[in-house]
C-alpha cells in the first residue's frame, strides 16, 4: 500500500494496477484534486487491506497477473462491497467491456484516458460509492433487528410485509388476533417505527 | 652335284617357309589371275582344300558382292603388274558361305623366269570389328555430346577455340565450325572476362581439380544468357590437349531461383504481417501502459500548478519518471517498426543473444498475457554468427510464441519457457527453445514442418515450415525433440562468424 490523503470522509480512491508506472502515475494524479488514495500492485493485497468501514471507489486494470480484474469484481460482488469499480483497460474491446458493466462495473476506462475524464469518473464513482456505503449501513441495521425478532415474531412479520390484517395471521398461524397485536407490538418497539407503513418501507427496503 | 645338292635343299627350306608362313600367300598368274599355288595358312582361312583352291578363281571364293568378283580381282592383279605393289582390303567367302575381311597385298614377282603375282592375304576379322567398334563409339559419343544440354569445347589457355562440341549449337548457337580461329573470350562479357581470365591463369598451374566457374556468354542471337561452367586442365592428356569445359545455360534456372526466392520473401512478408495482426492488440496495450502513465503524470502535474500546490522536487522527480515512459514508448515503437520492415536477404556478422533480446520484448508480451515465464540461458561470451538478423529474429520469436502457445493449458507452474544459446561443435552456432508443453506428435514429428500443418484453429501453419526454410537458407540445420522434462525443444544452428 502506498499514498494517504487526511481529509474529510468522502470515500478512498483505490487502486488495483500491477504496472508499476500507471500505479504511480495514477496515484500522482488522483492525490493531485486532494483525494484519499490506496494504491495496490495485487487483488490479494487489495482484499486483505482495504477498510470496510469507510465508502470508496475502486480503479481497476482488468488484466493482472494471479487475480484479474473480473475475478476481484466477483469476490467483492459476494463479499457485498459497496465500492463502485472503474475498469481500466488498455484493450477495451467491447465484449469486455459489456460483461464488466453487466456485472455491475460502474465505468470502463480505455487506456490512455484523459486526466480529466478519469478525475471526473473518480469524483462520481466515490459519490455513488458513498450513496451505496449509505444503504449497506442501512441494511446491516435492519438485518441487525430482523435477527433479534424470536421466531414467532419473525412468521408475525412476513405476514405483515405480505399485507395481512391481524385476524388472517391469526387463522393461519393457528393463534388468537390479541397474540398477533402482542407480537406485532413488540415488532415495533424492536424497529423503533410508529407505524406499520413505516415498518413495511424499512423492511422491503432493506432486504432481497 | 654337290651344287645340286644345295639348290634341293634350299628349295626344300623354301617350301617350309612358304608352308608355314603365318600369312595366306596365293601365286597366280599374271594374265588369268588363275590359282597357281597356295600355303597352308590359305587353307586354313579358307576351308578349302589344296586341290579345291586350285581348281577355283579368286572370285569363287570371294564375297558375293560385285566388289569381290573375280573380274575384280584379275583387274587388281593388271594393276599390280602395270602399277607396282597394291594393298587394298578383300572380302573373302568360306565354304559355308561366311564372309570375313582380309588385307591383300599384291605383287608381281618372277618365279623361275616366268611372271606371277604373289598375294599376301591376312585375315583382318578382328582388327575391323575393333575398327567397326570404334567407328560406332565414336557415333555414339558423338551422338550424346550433340543431344548433351551443355556446350562442350577446349581451349588454349589464352581462350583460343581448339574444338567446339555439336551441342553448342543448341546453348549459343554456334556451329562446330564458328570455332576455328574464334577466342572464346570474344563470346564473354568483357566484365566476366577480368574475372575468368585470372582463373585461367590458375588453372593452367592445377590439372588436378574441377574448377567452376559462372559467366555471361552473348548468344548468336545477341542475347546474354548466364552459363554455370566446369573446368578442366587437360593440357597433358594427349587426347585433349587443352583445358575442357562443359558449360550450362543457367539463366531460366537463375530467374526460377529468384522468382523462388521473391516468393519466400512474400510469404515471409505476409507471415510476419499475420503474426503482427494476431499480436496487434498485445502491443495496443504494451503502448497503452506508458501512454497512459505519462498522461496521469502531466494531469497530476497540472493540477498540482494550477492549486498552487505544487512542490518542484517532487515535480521534476514525477517529470523524470514521465520521461522514462515516453522513451520507453518510443522503444517499443522503433523496435515494431524494424520488425516490420521489409528487408532483403542480407548476410552479416551477428550476436546470437542480441538477437533474442531484439524480440525478447514481443515474447514477454505474449508470455505476460499468458502468464507464462520466460527464462533466458544465454552463452557468455555471446556466440557470434553470420546471418540475415530479421530472418533470425522473425524464427526466435516465432518458436518462442509456438512454446507459450504450447503451454496455455498448462497449470501456471508448467508454463516455463527456456531459451538457450550456446556454440555446437566448431564452425557453429545454436539456440534452443524449450517449452512444457504436451510435446511432439508421436508419429513422425518431422510433419510440423509441413507446410500447412497446424494444431491451432486459426493458424495458416506456414510458421515452422517457413522457419526451416529461413535456416536452410543461412546452411543451417533447424530440428527439434523432447524435452527431457516433457514438452517440445526446438533446435537450430547457424554457421559462426569468424572470430574478429
Amino acid at each position: 500500500m502506498t499514498g494517504s490523503n487526511p481529509g474529510p470522509d468522502d470515500g478512498v480512491v483505490y487502486i488495483v494496477e500491477d504496472d508499476e508506472a500507471m500505479r504511480s502515475s495514477l496515484l500522482w494524479l488522483v492525490e493531485s484534486v486532494g483525494l484519499t488514495v490506496q494504491a495496490f500492485s495485487n487483488a490479494s493485497d487489495f482484499l486483505d487491506a482495504h477498510d470496510t468501514t469507510r465508502p470508496g471507489c475502486l480503479v481497476l486494470d482488468v488484466r493482472m497477473p494471479g487475480m484479474g480484474g473480473f475475478e476481484l469484481q466477483e469476490a467483492l460482488e459476494s463479499a457485498r462491497a459497496a465500492l463502485p469499480i472503474i475498469f481500466v483497460s488498455g484493450h477495451g474491446d467491447v465484449p469486455m467491456s459489456v460483461r464488466a458493466m453487466k456485472k455491475g462495473a460502474f465505468d470502463f476506462i480505455q487506456k490512455p484516458f484523459n486526466s480529466q475524464t478519469m478525475l471526473d469518473c473518480i469524483q462520481a464513482a466515490l459519490r455513488e460509492g458513498a450513496t451505496r456505503f449509505e444503504r449497506r449501513r442501512e441494511q446491516a441495521a435492519v438485518e441487525a433487528k430482523l435477527a433479534q425478532l424470536s421466531p414467532r415474531e419473525r412468521s408475525v412479520l412476513d405476514k405483515v410485509v405480505e399485507g395481512k390484517s391481524s385476524k388472517q395471521i391469526a387463522h393461519e398461524l393457528g393463534i388468537s388476533s390479541k397474540t398477533v397485536d402482542v407480537h406485532r407490538a413488540s415488532i415495533r418497539e424492536k424497529f423503533a417505527v410508529k407505524s406499520v407503513a413505516e415498518l413495511i418501507k424499512m423492511v422491503l427496503s432493506n432486504t432481497s | 652335284m654337290v651344287k645340286h645338292q644345295d639348290a634341293d635343299r634350299f628349295q626344300a627350306d623354301y617350301q617350309l617357309v612358304f608352308e608355314n608362313a603365318n600369312e595366306g600367300i596365293f601365286v597366280h598368274d599374271c594374265e588369268s589371275g588363275a590359282i597357281l599355288m597356295v600355303n597352308e595358312k590359305v587353307v586354313e582361312m579358307t576351308g578349302y582344300t589344296k586341290a579345291e583352291l586350285c581348281r577355283l578363281t579368286v572370285g569363287d571364293i570371294s564375297g558375293r558382292s560385285p566388289a569381290y568378283s573375280a573380274a575384280q580381282a584379275v583387274r587388281k592383279i593388271h594393276a599390280a603388274v602395270a602399277q607396282g605393289p597394291q594393298i587394298f582390303e578383300w572380302v573373302f567367302c568360306d565354304p559355308e558361305g561366311k564372309e570375313f575381311p582380309v588385307e591383300v597385298n599384291l605383287k608381281h614377282i618372277e618365279i623361275n623366269g616366268r611372271p606371277r603375282i604373289l598375294a599376301l592375304v591376312r585375315d583382318i576379322t578382328k582388327r575391323k570389328a575393333a575398327e567397326n567398334e570404334l567407328i560406332k563409339r565414336e557415333a555414339y559419343y558423338r551422338k550424346l555430346i550433340e543431344n548433351s544440354a551443355d556446350g562442350i569445347a577446349i581451349l588454349a589457355p589464352d581462350g583460343a577455340i581448339r574444338y567446339l562440341g555439336a551441342s553448342t549449337g543448341k546453348v549459343l548457337g554456334y556451329r562446330e565450325q564458328d570455332g576455328a580461329g574464334a577466342n572464346f573470350f570474344d563470346w564473354m562479357d568483357p566484365a566476366d572476362i577480368r574475372r575468368v581470365k585470372p582463373r585461367f591463369k590458375t588453372l593452367e598451374r592445377d590439372d588436378e581439380t574441377v574448377h567452376t566457374l559462372q559467366f555471361r556468354l552473348r548468344h548468336k542471337d545477341g542475347s546474354w544468357r548466364t552459363h554455370e561452367c566446369s573446368c578442366k586442365n587437360l593440357q597433358h592428356d594427349p587426347s585433349i590437349n587443352g583445358i575442357l569445359l562443359n558449360f550450362r545455360d543457367i539463366t531460366e534456372r537463375l530467374a526460377a531461383e529468384e522468382r523462388a526466392k521473391q516468393r519466400e520473401r512474400e510469404l515471409h512478408h505476409l507471415t510476419r504481417l499475420s503474426t503482427m495482426g494476431e499480436m496487434a492488440s498485445a502491443i495496443a496495450h504494451e503502448l497503452n501502459q506508458p501512454f497512459a502513465a505519462v498522461v496521469n503524470y502531466l494531469g497530476g502535474s497540472i493540477q498540482r500548478l494550477k492549486s498552487d500546490n505544487a512542490d518542484p522536487a517532487q515535480l521534476l522527480k514525477v517529470m523524470e519518471a514521465a520521461q522514462t515512459q515516453a522513451e520507453y514508448a518510443g522503444k517499443i515503437i522503433h523496435s515494431l517498426r524494424g520488425f516490420l520492415r521489409r528487408s532483403t536477404y542480407q548476410r552479416a556478422p551477428a550476436d546470437l543473444n542480441q538477437l533474442v533480446e531484439g524480440v525478447s520484448a514481443f515474447i514477454k508480451i505474449r508470455a505476460d498475457d499468458t502468464r507464462a515465464t520466460v527464462a533466458y540461458e544465454l552463452a557468455s561470451p555471446s556466440p557470434r554468427v553470420i546471418c540475415d538478423h530479421v530472418l533470425v529474429e522473425q524464427v526466435i520469436l516465432n518458436l518462442a510464441l509456438n512454446g507459450i502457445e504450447a503451454m496455455a493449458e498448462n497449470p501456471p507452474e508448467r508454463r516455463r519457457l527456456t531459451i538457450a544459446s550456446g556454440r555446437s561443435g566448431r564452425g557453429a552456432a545454436r539456440l534452443t527453445i524449450t517449452d512444457q508443453g504436451p510435446g511432439l506428435p508421436s508419429t513422425d514429428p518431422e510433419v510440423l514442418f509441413n507446410a500447412f500443418y497446424t494444431t491451432k484453429k486459426d493458424g495458416l501453419g506456414i510458421g515452422l515450415s517457413l522457419c526451416r526454410s529461413i535456416i536452410d537458407s543461412h546452411d543451417g540445420r533447424l530440428w527439434c525433440d523432447e524435452a527431457a522434462g516433457g514438452g517440445a525443444a526446438f533446435h537450430f544452428t547457424l554457421p559462426a562468424a569468424e572470430a574478429s
